[in-house]
């Protein structure tokens, strides 16, 4: 022990005497351990850390698996889950959620409040007790039966000031009275974004379901579960599967080729984020490697120095063991200061990573740097300490005494040994950095990609905003139609407003479910039921996207309630449905309430181009549109197209809605080219970071080039001195200062790019339009990193040609 | 052949000007074998660096032969040296990780000349010299005396006319050492001019003139008793 203090106190001294180089090597180390502790806090609150409800591995997400269409996640109805809720043996409850934003009016502002539709039992599935009244009562879940609500602990907080009384009272949510039965405790936490679609709930409601055989094809919920104590998800599913497959032979119509997937709530929540997660986690993991070689190699270059003081040590009874332990801990010491410095980078660089990731990072544990995250930034510096200092130790312990206590001795053999570790060491660097440095250039090649992909309309000055009508105020289709199209009038009359037009669901806006159809003169065979999105808009909604029209017409002002009923069809499903013939006159029908036979046909009246819906990188799918008027809906988004900057012109819009209907919120306001960004945002977000990641990396490694070849060129002065008198001229000094570095960082890139070739293919699912071995990414970023490289070796290049012979001969 | 005319070497120090040559006036013919001697500090290195176009920071005139090097700039000179002068070092100054083959080469390879015609030439010279068999090892490998013997040969094999040794016995054994200095007489018997320093007088009879040195200035030139030690 006190030997170790006595080391300890030595290695402090050692370090104090070289303080270049201490801070040199605390602040690479500290860049690597900071970005790994960075990475590794967002990988604990996401993927380590328990989700924040009672016994949360027991809750599982039951979603729709519509076979024939390999739709794996799709929502589910009311009325089959009242089915799985009865006939189940494995869970303890199955209950259905889904999304609503209700305007609460009354105490104040109207406000648009994000809340979840719940249907029986969700409070059992979540363990979630209330800290005031009650939760809701199966009689509630019937329709007609369903206006009350429980509210969360912020939302009874901040609305109601945390009014005891409040149980009991009514408030307003879309403009209908709702009795508050409940006050959820503060502990209780809303189920994530991701299952939601859409910010952390406020207030709940039941689903209130009328549960009918006909409604089994109205999937429009989410089924989440509780496993019982000691069932696994693999017996849960086959239990599920017993159930579907009973379900399918009693409702073929609606059932036919349909099951079910069951994920832990974990898994769906966290799985997609996973694999990115952890190649950010691969690429620190680089970083920091490099980083251990820089100082490794800052090591050696030093232990050459100190070989006279090693052979004194070992000459006065220092077994090679004692020595080797005396350089790991100032080793280890230096990793430490590194972890330290690193702790700051790091709760500096996690609001940062955070920031850029506000759209890709569940917030449901915060990420912070706690203890875990404290105890992996100890045992990596501890790790790092001892991984980049023992190959130095055992080279500078690995001497020949009696050469280095000679003045002036050269001991040439280990000298050798120490350069071809430190050349190996500058490969190394050269080989990672490439490997990263790929990597972000394939994601940035996607996100060029993506950007040059044709969504099907023009982005450019599209503002867009929520505006869900109250169905107390508008309680059928002619008002609703009647607002939206007073609303268009006035916002299109605003100066600097082209046009404006409201759909169903904006692209980029979130899923949205297939609509069954039935085409005329096509029957219906059980499970192969056709089902296609379907647009609802207004005719200037295509106009103001720039919809692209192939065929016949688009909607007009007149295809309202007492027109023809119509719809257009994308070009994908009129080459899908009818191939070689012409659409056009071709009839369609959907399914209402009782089923499809009363419904009316609509005739095809045009053909427009694809859009892309749901995402940049997708293939292009069927599509229908369907005229607002013919088809109202109480929720609707606005889209304007505007010749000016779009957020210039929110304030006027809000106006113009306001002045119809004072008590109309909006929501969700953005531009369509934020929609498109926010779409590839995991994507940016993984580029963005490991594109930081691969310029440190570059830049670490070209300090390493540096070093090597500055350290090479000061102990081949003699060498060069010699090489000026036998007649070599500056450009020949140049050269060959030049090729020793270029022949390293050759090396090092074709290392690098095999390497690269296999890394990057876990880049795969991120990637688009660009191959995981694309030649073009990786000759580019080697060419980078070559030139980087040439310049790290020119400047000790120069030193060499200025080199004198007179005075390098006269040191030998 | 050389023609030394007030040649003059100093530094700027915080105290003003240190001389290190002071009006060295030298004329050397073709075929002379000179020795400049001296006490240390006397400037001997540094008077065979200007000659050997290595220092190129000095005062006076220079001529090889009818090439005034005081009025060539740095590439020029480096031209001419490679033309003219070879040079052999005390300390041997070969390179540890080249072979004695590519040692030998090393000079060649700064002259532009094709590379079978340097392997010829490395094999005449490996030949002449008698260290055939040594080719393929390094110079650690090699006793002083050899390790000498190849420096000279490195010197030679371009055919300098110019022969400049810097204490190219220092190192060695007396028997080594005149191994050395009958290699070099027999060089300038083959026409090679060379100069040497030396502080020995066995070794400084090898030559016709010494030249002695003392604080940078020529104090004395002698002929050299006939014949050698």
């Amino acid at each position: 022990m006190e030997t170790l203090w006595q080391d300890i106190r030595y290695a402090v001294r050692m370090l104090g005497k070289s303080p270049a180089f201490t801070l040199i090597a605390v602040l690479t180390l500290a860049l690597g351990i900071g970005a790994n502790t960075a990475i590794f806090s967002v990988l604990d609150a996401v993927l380590i850390k328990s989700l924040p409800y009672r016994d949360p591995s027991r809750i599982a997400m039951v979603w729709g698996d519509e076979r024939d269409r390999g739709n794996q996640r799709s929502q589910v109805s009311a009325t089959d889950v009242a089915d799985w809720r009865t006939q189940n043996h494995v869970f303890e409850d199955v209950t259905t959620v889904s999304g609503w934003t209700p305007v609460l009016t009354g105490n104040g502002e109207p406000e648009r409040v994000p809340a979840v539709i719940v249907g029986d039992g969700f409070f059992n599935v979540m363990r979630a007790r209330p800290l005031l009244g009650r939760t809701f009562l199966p009689e509630e879940q019937i329709d007609g039966k369903d206006q009350v609500t429980i509210l969360t602990y912020g939302l009874w907080q901040r609305r109601f000031g945390g009014d005891a009384k409040i149980i009991g009272q009514f408030i307003l949510l879309n403009a209908r009275p709702h009795q508050v039965i409940g006050v959820m405790s503060p502990e209780f936490q809303s189920l994530p974004f991701r299952i939601l679609d859409g910010p952390a709930a406020e207030l709940y409601r039941p689903v209130g379901e009328n549960y009918e055989d006909n409604e089994r094809s109205s999937r429009h919920l989410r089924a989440i579960a509780r496993l019982k104590p000691g069932v696994t998800l693999d017996q849960a599913q086959a239990d599920m599967e017993v159930i579907v497959r009973r379900l399918e032979r009693e409702h073929p119509r609606t059932n036919t080729n349909y099951g079910v997937r069951l994920v832990t709530l974990r898994e769906d929540t966290v799985g997609s984020l996973r694999p990115a997660l952890l190649l950010l986690f691969g690429a620190v993991g680089l970083v920091l490697l490099i980083a251990c070689a820089n100082v490794a190699n800052l090591l050696l270059a030093r232990s050459t120095t100190r070989q006279k003081e090693i052979a004194i040590r070992a000459a006065l009874g220092a077994g090679r063991s004692r020595l080797v332990r005396q350089f790991l801990t100032e080793s280890v010491l230096l990793g430490l200061a590194g972890g330290i410095l690193g702790l700051l980078l790091a709760t500096w660089s996690v609001s940062l990573i955070l920031a850029l990731g506000a759209k890709v990072i569940p917030s449901l544990n915060s990420v912070d740097i706690d203890l875990p995250v404290l105890g992996f930034t100890a045992l990596l510096s501890l790790f790092t300490g001892v991984f980049f200092g023992v190959a130095p130790a055992l080279h500078a312990t690995h001497t020949d005494l009696i050469e280095s206590l000679k003045e002036g001795g050269r001991t040439s053999s280990a000298g050798a040994a120490r350069n071809r570790l430190r050349s190996s060491l500058v490969v190394s660097e050269v080989a990672l950095a490439l490997v990263l440095l790929a990597s972000s250039g394939l994601l940035v090649r996607t996100l060029l990609r993506l950007r040059e992909v044709n969504p099907g309309f023009n982005p450019a000055n599209l503002l867009t905003m929520n505006v869900h009508l109250s169905t107390a105020k508008y309680p059928d289709g002619p008002h609703q139609v009647a607002f939206y199209n007073q609303m268009i009038d006035r916002i299109q009359a605003l100066p600097g407003v082209k046009s404006a037009g409201v759909v169903q669901v904006l692209p980029m806006g979130g899923n949205f479910d297939g609509r069954g159809i039935q085409i005329a003169d096509r029957p219906v065979l059980p499970g192969q039921e056709f089902s296609t999105p379907t647009y609802i808009a207004t005719p200037g909604y295509l106009r103001t996207l720039e919809i692209l029209l192939r065929q016949g017409r688009l909607f007009t002002e007149h295809d309202d309630a007492t027109g023809e009923k119509v719809v257009l069809v994308n070009k994908a499903f009129a080459r899908q449905i009818w191939p070689g013939e012409n659409p056009l006159g071709k009839q369609i029908r959907f399914p209402g309430r009782g089923g499809w036979e009363n419904q009316p046909w609509r005739t095809v009246v045009g053909v427009v181009g694809d859009v892309k819906q749901s995402r940049l990188d997708g293939p292009d799918e069927t599509q229908l549109y369907v005229p607002e008027a013919q088809f109202p809906v109480s929720w609707m988004t606005l889209v304007v197209r505007t010749e000016q900057r779009p957020e210039s012109l929110l304030s006027a819009v809000r106006a113009q809605i306001h002045s119809l209907d004072p008590d109309q919120a909006v929501f969700q306001v953005a531009t369509m080219d934020q929609l498109l960004a926010d779409s590839i945002a995991l994507r940016r977000f993984v580029m963005l970071l490991l594109a930081s990641f691969a310029a440190v990396a570059l830049l670490l490694a070209a300090v390493g080039i540096y070093g090597v070849i500055a350290y090479s060129v000061s102990q081949r002065t003699h060498e060069i001195g010699v090489r000026m008198a036998l007649g070599a001229q500056a450009r020949d000094v140049l050269g060959l200062v030049m090729g020793q570095g270029l022949i390293l960082v050759a090396v090092g890139l074709v290392l690098g790019a095999v390497a690269g070739m296999v890394m990057t293919r876990l880049l795969d699912s991120l990637l688009f339009g660009v191959g995981a071995g694309d030649a073009v990414t990786f000759a580019s970023v080697a060419l980078l990193l070559a030139i980087i490289a040439m310049l790290a070796c020119y400047i000790p290049a120069r030193r060499a040609m200025r080199v004198d012979p007179m005075v390098a001969l006269r040191y030998e | 052949m050389i023609k030394l005319t007030d040649i003059e070497k100093f530094y700027e120090t915080g105290a003003g000007k240190t001389w290190v040559l002071r009006r060295i006036n030298l004329d050397i013919r073709e075929g002379e074998f000179i020795t400049i001697m001296g006490p240390s500090g006397a400037g001997k290195s540094t008077l065979m660096g200007i000659i050997g176009m290595l220092d190129g920071a000095w005062k006076g005139e220079y001529y090889v032969e009818d090439h005034a090097v005081h009025k060539l700039d740095n590439r020029h000179r480096v031209e001419l040296h490679k033309k003219y002068i070879g040079f052999v070092f005390q300390q041997y100054h070969l390179l540890d990780h080249l072979t004695v083959a590519e040692n030998l080469d090393l000079p060649l390879s700064y002259r532009d000349i094709k590379k079978s015609e340097r392997t010829a030439m490395v094999a005449d010279v490996l030949d002449r010299f008698q260290i055939v068999g040594k080719k393929d090892l390094y110079p650690n490998q090699l006793s002083g005396g050899q390790q000498q013997l190849v420096a000279v040969a490195r010197a030679v094999i371009g055919n300098p006319k110019l022969l400049l040794a810097d204490e190219p016995t220092g190192s060695l054994h007396s028997s080594q050492g005149k191994m050395i200095m009958d290699l070099l007489k027999h060089l300038n018997e083959q026409g090679t001019t060379i100069i040497q320093v030396t502080h020995n007088d066995a070794w400084a009879a090898y030559g016709n003139r010494i030249i002695q040195l003392a604080d940078g200035w020529i104090v004395e030139t002698t002929e050299a008793k006939a014949s050698k030690a």
